[in-house]
């Protein structure tokens, strides 16, 4: 027992003496909080840029315009002579789209014919592709309804009757959990949650690698590890209540879950976190080269978490390799417990993940840690 | 004569670079086989392509044989399936919660009998917008099927009072929208994606080895005026520095695309020429920015830190996946020191979008000029150095430079 606390003690001495190690578990939250949320902080994508080529230019034409201009998701920004203009601005990215109105449109639409518009949307970008259409659609869909009942009035239908014909049913599209629909509040509890785990990664990883100027307690390997491990609890729970109240309270990002709920997750998720970031510094032994390590792991870590892609739509290999990483388990759990207001019941799969996972690289670790010592051992 | 010795010389520093890199195998392996790693890694997350039959519940309070049509046409499109009928909101909202599925189709009671009343009953989708883009793709798919199934009980309707099949289409839709996704009509973005984490993982790994490397030299007494003296001039030995890494990752860069282009299908609607002169610019770029890290800071492991986490987010300032468009006035600026920033603009500028080449020229001079001014900066430095390490004699060209930042 008094090997175990000296072992605490001597790691949460080293863990405050160095002031690189400091830095990591303690600052760079702070610098990457400021940097990293920038470019989402506008949050909603609203009013991409369009255009209108209008080669009929009457009063159903302008009224399709002003239809597409007043939407919240688009606004005209510009009237242009013929599609070789419009296309031009669309690469110069000046557009997003436009919509192209042809000749005789209002003629074919009160002669009970089908009108026809063709809409050419920049389709490079997921997000404002797919709010142009649904604005451009409305727009159109708003414009044919009014004409289809404007048609069966004239036949002497009475308007709420006409209504029911041109529109049979209501079609309510509710979304849930991130009613703004804004991109920071997706990305940015994700990516801090995959900030903590590097942070950890580097800290636990730098600690164990990088000489220390305090002598190393000496204790049993299995003692060492444990106590280690409780030691990273200190900074893992810091970083992780960080991530899920701080950030998302400065940048505004709803926050609905039960912080008792939340916390239960912190706990295997920073012993899975620094138990593999033990394991690496036993397994690359340079601290440069871990520190280098690490850097470099969070992108693909992050775009195998399943929150850039589904996970659905990926390889079903790498499913399970994604799964052997703390991070995946671990912001899918803490997203829906902090922003969706999950209970902990709900994610009792990714929770189960997490200790499975901090008991096999607290193991790994261990069994490492006893062939270090057996070698030097030897070596003496 | 004295070409002949600058050639010399920057023999000479290549030389000594080789023999250098040859004797670190982990740098060497940062600047090969890691970014090639990574990349697979990244291009596997979208090897399957379009995501398709992504899992959404219904809950059917109606169970009539109109609505099971309608959950039958719904389940139809490609991009969602009905993974389960659930019997109430309750559960519908913990499997949504726990992950499941991505949302719930409501068909509620009495739907046909409403719709053949004139009561235009409503029919909701809830979707996930926490996770945004299974959440966005289930919707789009739900919302792309239903305005077509209500035109159909529309047109079953009216052809029901005796009008033609072709008729009862026309007034049903008497505004035809023909919408086309320019550029990408699959809407298949891993073109896009895959085409920038190209792009970011290079920037990343091509800065970190290069200023391991140079900081290597800096961190060493006197190392910096063996290279000038051994380059015989400062641009010299700035070259044959700096070259090696230049070939490895232009290597590393022609792998990737050989994935991209050969196996990935990554159309080329542009210039070849205009795309491997913005890929030389965009590496020597980010060699540059890796040297001038390891001069302002001095030894390894504080420089690659800072450059580190100066680089790692610069994915989202890359504008792919949240437009630049977009973004704070910050964010549009900072997003500038980046080299990855223009060339990701020009890479799908002249491949998938096919853009006209004057339209590129304009990006490719931003990446001149910021060569330009990179390198000029990095040969002040240089060249202050040297001047201090004049006037004050013997001191080493390391420590010399440590005061001035």
């Amino acid at each position: 027992m008094t090997t175990f606390l000296s072992v605490v003690r001597g790691e949460l001495d080293n863990l405050v003496s160095n002031g690189r190690i400091f830095a990591i578990f303690f600052i760079a939250i702070a610098i990457l909080g400021l940097y990293y949320p920038q470019p989402y902080s506008s949050e909603v994508l609203r009013e991409v840029a369009v255009a209108v080529v209008d080669r009929d230019d009457t009063t159903s034409s302008r009224q399709l315009t002003r239809d597409v201009d007043v939407s919240q998701n688009a606004r005209v920004v510009m009237k242009l002579p013929d599609v070789a203009s419009a296309e031009r601005a669309v690469f110069e990215r000046r557009i997003s789209g436009y919509l192209f109105i042809p000749q005789h449109f209002e003629r074919e639409l009160l002669s009970g014919r089908q009108a026809a518009v063709a809409f050419y949307g920049d389709a490079s970008y997921f997000l404002i592709f797919s709010k142009l259409r649904s604005a451009i659609g409305t727009a159109i869909q708003r414009l044919g309804t009014n004409v289809v009942i404007g048609r069966l009035a004239a036949d002497g239908m009475n308007p709420e009757e006409a209504l029911a014909v041109a529109s049979p049913m209501r079609i309510n599209m509710i979304p849930l959990f991130n009613p703004e629909g804004g991109y920071a509040s997706y990305v940015v509890p994700a990516v801090f949650l995959l900030i903590v785990q590097q942070l950890l990664l580097m800290g636990v990883g730098l600690l164990n690698t990088l000489p220390s100027e305090a002598p190393r307690v000496s204790a049993p390997p299995i003692v060492a590890t444990i106590g280690k491990l409780i030691s990273y609890m200190i900074p893992g729970v810091f970083l992780y209540l960080v991530a899920t109240i701080i950030i998302p309270y400065v940048y505004n990002i709803p926050r609905i879950g039960d912080v008792w709920s939340s916390l239960a997750i912190a706990i295997p998720f920073s012993l899975a976190a620094s138990a593999l970031g033990l394991f690496l510094a036993a397994l690359l032994r340079d601290a440069l080269i871990v520190q280098l390590v690490c850097s470099l792991l969070g992108l693909p870590l992050f775009f195998m978490a399943g929150i850039a892609w589904p996970s659905e739509a990926m390889p079903e290999l790498l499913q399970w390799v994604a799964r052997l990483v703390p991070s995946t388990s671990g912001i899918d759990a803490a997203v829906r417990v902090n922003q969706m207001g999950a209970d902990l019941s709900d994610v009792t799969g990714q929770f189960r993940v997490l200790w499975v996972l901090a008991l096999i690289y607290a193991l790994l670790a261990y069994l490492a840690m006893r062939l270090t010592d057996a070698q030097a051992e030897f070596r003496s | 004569m004295r070409r002949k010795t600058v050639r010399l010389g920057f023999w000479l520093v290549f030389r000594r670079e080789v023999r250098w890199l040859i004797r670190r195998p982990f740098l060497v392996l940062l600047a090969s086989i890691i970014p090639i790693a990574m990349f697979l890694i990244l291009v596997s997350v979208y090897a399957r392509g379009i995501a398709t039959e992504l899992p959404i519940a219904v809950l059917d309070q109606d169970d009539s044989p109109g609505s099971r049509q309608i959950v039958r046409l719904v389940d139809a499109a490609p991009d969602i399936r009905i993974k389960t009928k659930v019997v109430d909101l309750e559960e519908a909202k913990r499997g949504i919660l726990s992950g499941s599925y991505q949302g719930l189709l409501l068909v509620p009671e009495n739907f046909t009998r409403d719709a053949m009343a004139g009561r235009r009953p409503e029919i909701t989708f809830f979707y996930n917008t926490q996770m945004m883009v299974a959440g966005n793709l289930s919707a789009r798919g739900v919302s792309s099927a239903l305005p077509s199934i209500a035109a159909q009980v529309q047109a079953a309707a009216r052809m029901a009072r005796g009008m033609a099949a072709d008729q009862a289409a026309i007034a049903v839709r008497p505004v035809a929208m023909d919408a086309h996704g320019l550029f990408n009509p699959t809407l298949d973005y891993s073109h896009f994606l895959l085409a920038a984490l190209v792009v970011a993982v290079l920037q990343l790994t091509t800065s970190l080895a290069t200023c391991y490397s140079v900081a290597l030299d800096v961190e060493t007494p006197h190392s910096l005026r063996i290279l000038r003296r051994l380059g015989g001039g400062i641009v010299p030995a700035v070259l044959g520095k700096l070259l090696p890494l230049t070939i490895v990752a232009c290597l590393v860069h022609a792998v990737c695309d050989i994935i991209m282009f050969g196996y990935f299908g990554l159309p080329l609607d542009g210039s070849g020429w205009l795309l491997a002169l913005s890929a030389l610019v965009f590496l020597l770029s980010c060699q540059i920015l890796g040297a001038l890290a390891a001069l302002f800071i001095g030894s390894p492991p504080p420089a690659l830190s800072v450059l580190a986490l100066t680089v790692s987010p610069s994915f989202g300032y890359l504008g792919v996946s949240f437009p630049r468009e977009a973004m704070n006035a910050f964010s549009i600026w900072w997003g500038n020191i980046f080299p990855a920033t223009p060339y990701v603009s020009l890479r799908i500028d002249q491949t998938v979008r096919g853009a006209p080449v004057d339209v590129s020229l304009a990006i490719l001079h931003h990446q001149f000029v910021y060569l330009a001014v990179a390198v000029s900066f990095l040969l002040f430095i240089l060249v202050r150095i040297r001047r201090k390490a004049a006037t004050a004699g013997t001191q080493p060209p390391g420590q010399a430079a440590a005061p001035e930042v």
